[in-house]
């Protein structure tokens, strides 16, 4: 009657043997308890203003003026005659507004 | 047999509570980095992030927030059973003094363009404006000085300007002004203050 109970003996080991992989899930899991700290909060707000400003369109993209102007200024971005990084919200606004101004705009491609 | 004597003793208030001065007010592009909390104080840290000074103002930076409420009320009570915020409205404004071509644009809504063509042989130099009505979101922060003598940013990822301008021209009356409302369109809680309060231990 105890011999059923003798396979189930080594059993134990295994899960012993890959204890070591497992471990440190849950160490990893701990620190997202609890309240954000000063500093938590604060990078959280940044990296949601951060989403919020790029929303889904994608990547920046870099853009510089050419022609006879020397600059382009809109919603608060300056384009120049070197290629500089404008977020890709503002790309389509800002090609459109340097058609409209007469300005020649381009793309890095 | 009297009682124990009854004692007023009302509490203190703090006078270095009690805050005064101007208001500086920043714009850049939404998505800009704020500086670093050492520098959170520093012109230079700012405008050498991209954040641009709106410049001397007629009186100084106002801010404004105005929320409007739903009582819920039942015929059992007469004070309403809860007050709920159906809109709510936060404002920055100010007249600015400084007469350029991109504080005419903030305040005329930010959908401008400016074009700028160097001086060459036959052509002067010059900035042209083209107005639009396709207003620019944009960034904006209040920056002043707490009572620790430390700065206090009030920051608001996203606003727009709409608001009517009016500037007259005087021979000395006044200086040319540019009324601007910039009114936040993020959700509140992207809006934050940040308060500096002692100076880093290392």
């Amino acid at each position: 009657m105890t011999e059923p109970a003798k396979p189930a003996d080594p059993a134990p080991p295994a899960p012993a043997a890959t204890a070591p992989a497992p471990a440190p899930a849950p160490q990893a899991a701990q620190p997202a308890t609890g309240p954000l700290s000063e500093a938590e909060q604060r990078q959280l707000s940044t990296l949601l203003a951060r989403q919020a400003a790029v929303g889904q369109t994608g990547e920046p993209v870099r853009m510089k003026v050419t022609g006879g102007h020397s600059s382009l200024s809109y919603g608060g971005l300056t384009v120049g005659t070197e290629f500089t990084t404008v977020p890709a919200s503002m790309v389509a606004a800002i090609t459109e507004a340097a058609a409209d101004a007469g300005v020649e705009i381009t793309q890095e491609s | 047999m009297a009682g124990p004597p009854l004692v007023y003793t009302p509490p203190n208030y703090v006078t270095n509570n009690v805050l005064y001065g101007v208001g500086i007010l920043f714009t850049a592009v939404p998505g800009t980095a704020l500086p670093s909390d050492q520098n959170l104080g520093v012109a230079t840290a700012w405008t050498s992030l991209g954040w641009a000074y709106v410049g001397a103002t007629e009186a100084g930076v106002t801010v404004t927030f105005n929320p409007s409420t739903q009582d819920i009320n039942i015929e059992e009570q007469p004070t309403p059973v809860a007050v709920i915020v159906s809109t709510a409205t936060l404002q920055v404004t100010c007249s600015m003094s400084e007469e350029t071509l991109s504080n005419v644009n903030m305040a005329w809504g930010n959908g401008g363009s400016i074009a700028v063509t160097p001086a060459g042989a036959g052509q002067p130099g010059k900035s042209v404006m083209t107005l639009s009505t396709n207003f620019a979101a944009m960034a904006c922060a209040v920056i002043g000085k707490n009572q620790s003598g430390y700065a206090r940013v009030l920051s608001i990822p996203t606003v727009m300007s709409a608001g009517q301008v009016q500037t007259a021209y005087r021979r000395a009356a006044q200086q040319r002004l540019y009324p601007t409302t910039l009114n936040a369109t993020c959700p509140f809680n992207q809006i934050s203050w940040t308060d500096l309060t002692a100076v880093a231990t290392s």
